[in-house]
C-alpha cells in the first residue's frame, strides 16, 4: 500500500474537455425549453432619475406579448447578499443605466424586443453622481436615502506617527485603477420552468446555486423548497456571476405566467447591466528605513461600488486586508470608503478588491527600492512575511506562507538575472524593461462563517458518485474533485462521477468564489470518506459482532483489519442489504478567528501568494507597451492537477495584462461609452505573452493533500509588475491603470522622452 | 437596444446583370457584401433597417488581375484573398499589409474590399493604400460605366459620389514601380484585431537614399482619408536624413483635422500622425540602408 499519491499532482485531462472542444457541452444559453417565452428587459434611460409612473398598456397589447411585469409584480422587491438595497424591478427610482424597470415575456424574440420599446416610463431625471470623491461631500445628491457612503472602515495598528518620525524614506502616491469588465465568453443566461410538482426551476449560469435559490425565494416570498436552481457548465464567471443576474427575473416570469422562460443577455446588455471590478482611488504613504525595512503604511482607499452594494462590503475588507502587501509592515493606518454613485454596479471580480491595492502597494515598494538603490526583489525578501509571523492586524499567519520562497525563485530566474543585459531592439524608439511585483490574498471567506458539504455515494457496481454544489465555471473544479475522490477511495478517476451544482441533488458546498472551492470541497470530501470508513466499521460490527480496528481503501477494495479485502461493489451490496445506505455526507467548516472590530471577514487564516515578473517593450513614440514574456511564480500549496493549475494562472496573467494595459471602460456622466468588444478591448492572442508558470509547492496543513486556493492568485501582481517594468524601461512613474497607449504617451512626452527622439535631427545614420 | 431583423427581405441575384436590374427598379435596398459592418450597424440601429440584396455569392466580382501595369481587383474580393494574392504581394505590397491587419481571420474571410470602400469609415484600413496607389473605382449601372479616382469618390464623412442604380464593380490600382518602396501603418489599441486610431500608407520612389517622389495618405484623422501633400513636398528631392524625416512628419499636421472619440483624443491623433509617419519613413530608410 503506497502512501504516495497517484492522482494528486497528476496531469489528468479534464472530463469536460472533449465535449467543450467539440461544442456538445450544454451551457445555460444552449437551452430552449418547450414552449418557452422570450424575455426582454427594459433598462433605465438615465443614470439617476425618479420614476413618476410606468404605463405598460401599449406593450401589453402588442401581438405576441404574454406578460409585462413591473415592480408591482415583485412580492419582495429588494435583493442583495450584504445589503438588500437592489430592486428586482425599479420602483421609486433608477440608479444606473443598467437598472431593470420592466420585463416583457413574449412568444417570439422580436415581439419581446419590440414591446420593450412600447413601455412608457415617466422619469424625472436627477443629477447623476459619478465621481466617488464628490459623492462623499455632504452636499452631493444622494444615490440612496441613507447617503452615499455604503461602508466606511478606519483601522489603526501600531504607532504610525513614531514610525514615520524615524523613517529614512517616505514615498507617497495617489493611484487610480479602472473599471474592469469580466467579458466572459457566455453572457448572463438562463431558463426557467415549473416542474411536475409546480416548483420553479431555474437553470442559469451562476457561482452559488444555494445562495441564488435563497435570493429567488426571498424576492418571490416563497419557501426555498419551492425553488430549484441548477447551474450547468458556465462559460466563464470570474466573479461576474457571483451575484444574482438573470435568475430572479426568470423565476418571476415563470411564476406569473406558468410558462417556461428564457433570458440570455446580449453582449451590450451584459456590459451595461453586469457587475464590474471596483474602480479605485488609493492614496498611500509608506515609510521605510535606509536598510530596506518597511515601517509603516498610511492608506486611504476609495472604492466606487456604483449604484448598489452587491458584494462591495466584503470587497472593501479584502482591499483593507491586503493593502500592506505580503510584508512585515509594523504599523498601519487605513481609512477605507465604499461609495455609492450612479456608475455601473461593482462587485466580485477575480482578486476581489486585492488587485487595486496591490497595484498601489507594489508601485510604492518599487519606488522605495529605487530610492534606496536596492534590488526590488531583495527589498521584498527583506520584508517578506513568514509562516508563524504576527501580521500587522495582530493575526498570526498560521497557514502556509510561501512568499519568501517565491521571491527566491524569482531572484534566480534568468528573466531577472539577465534583465539588464544589452539586447538589441529593432528600432531606436523602443525601450525594454523587466518588472517585478508580489501579491497576496486570503482564500476562503475569512472570518465570515464558511462551511460546505459534499456527498459520496457508492454505486452497486463499485463506482462512486461525488455530489456538491460547486460550479464548473471553467476552472476545472469537477475534475480536481474527482481526482481527490479517486485518490482517497483508490478507484480509477473514470469511476468517479461528479454531480454538481443542483440544489435538489447536490449538498450545499456554498459559493464558488474566493478561490475556496477545491479547499472546501476537498476537505468536505475527506470528511465524507471518514464517515464512509465509520459506516464500514458499523457494517462489519453488525455482521461479525466485532468492530474493526482499521479500515483502509486500497486499489482492490476496502481493507478491513489488514486481513479482509472487500471490493467496493461488494461493500455497496452489503451496505444496501444491511440497510445502512450507500451515501454519506461530509461537512467541513473552515477554521476561523473572530473578525477584527469594524470588519466582516478580516482576518483570513489562509492566504495565497505569488510573484509576477514581466518583460515589456515600450514604444516611446506611441505609448504602446507589449509584453513578450511573463513569469508567474505561485505559492500553490500542493498542485492537484498541473494542467488545470497552469491554465488558471495563464488565464489570470492575460486577464491581468488586460487590466494593466488595455481594458478601459469609459463612463461619461454615468453612461458607458464602451458597450461592445470593439470599443472595450480585451487582450487578443497576439497580446498574450509567453507565460512561464512556476509552482512553489508549499504544503498547506489544512488543505486537502496540502492544496490551497489558486483561482485568483495569478492576477494579483500582474498589473504592478508590468507597470514597474515600464517605469524601469522609461524612467517615468505611472500611477494609473489601465496604462493605455495614450495615457503612457503623454507621460513619456511630459518626461521629455519623445522630444529627445525628435531632437535627433541632423544625425545621419 | 437590439433591432430585430426577422422581417428583412433578402434578395439573392444570380449575376451582376440581375443586381443592376434590381438596383434600377427598386429603391430602399442595401447591398450586402461581407456584412462585417452592415449587419452590426443594422442590429444596433446605427443604420436604419432596410431590405437587402445579397451579392456576397457573386463569384464574377471576386478576382485579382494584372494588366498594363495595373492591378484590377473585383469588388467582392475578400481581404484574405487580397492578403494572399501573389499579384498584390508583389505589385502592391502595402495593400497586402493593410489586408493582413484589417481584423481577425473571420473578418478577413468575410470582409470585401468593395464593402470597405462603400462603408466609408475614415478608419478603413484598405483606403490609405488605395489613395497612394491612385486607385480608380469602376461604377457600373444599366446606363453604363463611370470611372472615378478614389479621392473624388468621398465628398465628406460617409458621403459618396455614387448614383442610384450604380454598383461598385472593380478597383484598379497602379502597380508599384521598381524604385518604389512603401509600408502601411496602423495604430490600434491592442496588438491584433483592433480598429485603427490612426492608419496610413507611404510610398517612396527612391534614387539611392534620395526621394524622387513621395505619396502619403492617412486615415482616421479627418472626415475622409487624406493625402498629405505638404509632407510629400518636404521629402521630394531630399535625402532620407533624420531632420528631413521629422520635418516631413511634422508637415503632415497641415493635412489632418482629427476629432476626439472613444478611441483617442484629437491631440493624441495629431501626435500619432507625426510619429507614425516618422517611424514609417525611418523603417523605409533603414531598409534601403539610408539610416
Amino acid at each position: 500500500m503506497s502512501s504516495m499519491a497517484s492522482y494528486v499532482g497528476a496531469p489528468v485531462v479534464r472530463r469536460d474537455a472533449f465535449e467543450k472542444a467539440t461544442g456538445t457541452a450544454n451551457y445555460a444559453s444552449d437551452l430552449f425549453p418547450d414552449g418557452f417565452l422570450w424575455v426582454s428587459v427594459l433598462r433605465s434611460r438615465y443614470p439617476h432619475a425618479l420614476i413618476k409612473g410606468i404605463d405598460a398598456r401599449r406593450a401589453r397589447s402588442h401581438p405576441g406579448v404574454v406578460a409585462v411585469l413591473t415592480h408591482e409584480d415583485v412580492p419582495v422587491n429588494r435583493f442583495g447578499v450584504f445589503a438588500k438595497d437592489r430592486p428586482v424591478l425599479c420602483d421609486d427610482k433608477v440608479r444606473y443605466i443598467g437598472d431593470p424597470v420592466a420585463l416583457v415575456a413574449a412568444e417570439t424574440r422580436e415581439a419581446a424586443l419590440e414591446a420593450v420599446k412600447l413601455i412608457d416610463v415617466d422619469y424625472e431625471p436627477l443629477p447623476a453622481v459619478t465621481d466617488p470623491i464628490a459623492a462623499l461631500r455632504a452636499d452631493s445628491p444622494r444615490v440612496h436615502e441613507s447617503g452615499n457612503i455604503c461602508r466606511q472602515t478606519s483601522l489603526r495598528f501600531g504607532d504610525v506617527e513614531e514610525a514615520f518620525a524615524r523613517a529614512d524614506i517616505v514615498v507617497e502616491g495617489t493611484y487610480t485603477t479602472g473599471t474592469q469588465i469580466h467579458a466572459f465568453l457566455e453572457t448572463e443566461a438562463g431558463i426557467s420552468y415549473l416542474d411536475e410538482k409546480g416548483r420553479i426551476v431555474v437553470v442559469a449560469g451562476g457561482q452559488s446555486p444555494h445562495r441564488d435559490r435563497a435570493e429567488i425565494a426571498h424576492a418571490l416570498n416563497v419557501p426555498a423548497e419551492q425553488v430549484r436552481v441548477i447551474t450547468p457548465y458556465v462559460g466563464g464567471a470570474f466573479g461576474g456571476k457571483d451575484d444574482v443576474t438573470v435568475q430572479i427575473h426568470l423565476a418571476l416570469v415563470t411564476a406569473k405566467t406558468g410558462r417556461p422562460a428564457r433570458l440570455v443577455l446580449s453582449r451590450e446588455e451584459s456590459m451595461i447591466s453586469g457587475t464590474k471590478r471596483h474602480p479605485a482611488i488609493i492614496k498611500m504613504r509608506t515609510a521605510a528605513s535606509r536598510d530596506g525595512r518597511l515601517l509603516a503604511n498610511e492608506v486611504e482607499i476609495i472604492y466606487d461600488t456604483g449604484a448598489y452594494a452587491a458584494l462591495g462590503p466584503a470587497v472593501l475588507d479584502v482591499a483593507i486586508e491586503n493593502c500592506n502587501g505580503p510584508y512585515r509592515v509594523s504599523s498601519a493606518r487605513i481609512d477605507a470608503y465604499l461609495v455609492y454613485t450612479n456608475n455601473m454596479v461593482a462587485s466580485a471580480f477575480r482578486g476581489f478588491g486585492a488587485p487595486q491595492v496591490m497595484f498601489a502597494m507594489e508601485r510604492q515598494v518599487d519606488r522605495i527600492a529605487r530610492r534606496i538603490g536596492i534590488d526590488p526583489i531583495e527589498l521584498r525578501m527583506i520584508n517578506a512575511i513568514r509562516k508563524g509571523d504576527i501580521y500587522v492586524f495582530g493575526n498570526k499567519m498560521e497557514g502556509s506562507v510561501g512568499i519568501y520562497e517565491c521571491l527566491k525563485v524569482a531572484m534566480d530566474h534568468p528573466i531577472w538575472r539577465d534583465r539588464r543585459k544589452d539586447g538589441t531592439l529593432e528600432y531606436p524608439w523602443l525601450r525594454r524593461g523587466v518588472g517585478v511585483a508580489a501579491g497576496m490574498k486570503g482564500y476562503t471567506i475569512g472570518a465570515l462563517p464558511d462551511r460546505g458539504s459534499v456527498s459520496v455515494e457508492l454505486k452497486r457496481d463499485g463506482s462512486v458518485v461525488v455530489g456538491g454544489s460547486f460550479t464548473e465555471i471553467g476552472q476545472g473544479v469537477v475534475e480536481s474533485v474527482a481526482q481527490l475522490a479517486a485518490e482517497l477511495l483508490k478507484v480509477p478517476v473514470e469511476r468517479v462521477q461528479v454531480l454538481f451544482a443542483d440544489t435538489e441533488r447536490s449538498p450545499d458546498t456554498s459559493v464558488t468564489s474566493a478561490s475556496r472551492q477545491l479547499f472546501l470541497a476537498g476537505n468536505a470530501l475527506r470528511k465524507a470518506v471518514v464517515a464512509l470508513t465509520e459506516r464500514v466499521k458499523d457494517l462489519v460490527e453488525l455482521e461479525t459482532g466485532g468492530r474493526p480496528t482499521s479500515v483502509t481503501f486500497t486499489e482492490k477494495g476496502v481493507l478491513v483489519n489488514s486481513n479482509e479485502v472487500m471490493p467496493l461493489n461488494e461493500l455497496a451490496e452489503r451496505l444496501e442489504l444491511r440497510g445502512f445506505g450507500r451515501m454519506v455526507i461530509g461537512t467541513y467548516e473552515v477554521p476561523k478567528v473572530e473578525p477584527i472590530a469594524g470588519t466582516l471577514e478580516i482576518p483570513h487564516l489562509f492566504f495565497m501568494f505569488g510573484v509576477t515578473m514581466a518583460e515589456v517593450i515600450v514604444n516611446v513614440l506611441t505609448g504602446t507597451v507589449t509584453v513578450p514574456r511573463v513569469v508567474a511564480v505561485i505559492d500553490a500549496g500542493r498542485v492537484i492537477n498541473p494542467i488545470n493549475f497552469t491554465g488558471q494562472i495563464e488565464g489570470a496573467v492575460v486577464q491581468g495584462l488586460g487590466y494593466a494595459l488595455i481594458e478601459e471602460a469609459k463612463i461619461v456622466g454615468g453612461y458607458l461609452q464602451t458597450k461592445d468588444l470593439s470599443t472595450y478591448l480585451i487582450p487578443s492572442s497576439k497580446d498574450a505573452p509567453t507565460i512561464e508558470v512556476i509552482p512553489v509547492e508549499t504544503f498547506e496543513e489544512e488543505g486537502p493533500f496540502g492544496a490551497k486556493g489558486i483561482g485568483e492568485v495569478g492576477i494579483l501582481s500582474v498589473a504592478p509588475a508590468i507597470v514597474n517594468a515600464v517605469a524601469e524601461a522609461c524612467g517615468v512613474e505611472p500611477t494609473s491603470i489601465p496604462l493605455t497607449p495614450e495615457k503612457l504617451y503623454w507621460l513619456l512626452k511630459e518626461g521629455g522622452l519623445v522630444d529627445r527622439l525628435r531632437g535627433n535631427e541632423g544625425r545621419i545614420g | 437596444m437590439e433591432v430585430p431583423l426577422h422581417d428583412v427581405d433578402v434578395l439573392v441575384p444570380k449575376d451582376v446583370t440581375e443586381v443592376l436590374r434590381l438596383l434600377s427598379s427598386r429603391r430602399g435596398f442595401k447591398l450586402l457584401a461581407g456584412g462585417t459592418d452592415l449587419l452590426v450597424q443594422l442590429r444596433s440601429g446605427a443604420v436604419p433597417k432596410s431590405d437587402l440584396i445579397d451579392i456576397s455569392g457573386l463569384r464574377e466580382l471576386r478576382y485579382v488581375k494584372r494588366s498594363n501595369g495595373h492591378i484590377a481587383i473585383g469588388a467582392l474580393t475578400t481581404f484574405s484573398e487580397i492578403a494572399e494574392s501573389e499579384i498584390v504581394k508583389r505589385y502592391a505590397p502595402i495593400l497586402a499589409e493593410a489586408a493582413e491587419t484589417i481584423g481577425s481571420v473571420q473578418i478577413m474571410n468575410k470582409g470585401t474590399i468593395g464593402g470597405n470602400i462603400i462603408n466609408a469609415s475614415p478608419a478603413a484600413d484598405s483606403l490609405p493604400p488605395l489613395y497612394v496607389l491612385d486607385a480608380e473605382l469602376k461604377l457600373i449601372s444599366l446606363n453604363g460605366t463611370r470611372i472615378m479616382g478614389i479621392s473624388d469618390f468621398y465628398k465628406g464623412y460617409k458621403m459618396l459620389e455614387i448614383r442610384p442604380g450604380e454598383l461598385l464593380a472593380e478597383v484598379k490600382l497602379r502597380a508599384m514601380g521598381a524604385g518604389e518602396v512603401g509600408h502601411f501603418f496602423k495604430h490600434g489599441l491592442r496588438q491584433g484585431d483592433a480598429i485603427s486610431v490612426v492608419n496610413g500608407a507611404v510610398i517612396l520612389d527612391l534614387d539611392g537614399d534620395k526621394v524622387r517622389n513621395a505619396a502619403i495618405a492617412l486615415g482616421a484623422v479627418a472626415p475622409t482619408v487624406v493625402r498629405a501633400p505638404e509632407a510629400e513636398k518636404v521629402l521630394k528631392g531630399k535625402k532620407l536624413r533624420e531632420d528631413v524625416m521629422w520635418e516631413a512628419s511634422r508637415a503632415v499636421l497641415k493635412s489632418i483635422s482629427p476629432i476626439d472619440d472613444v478611441r483617442g483624443s484629437a491631440a493624441y491623433r495629431r501626435e500619432m500622425s507625426v510619429n507614425y509617419l516618422y517611424m514609417t519613413l525611418w523603417r523605409l530608410a533603414k531598409e534601403v540602408g539610408a539610416v
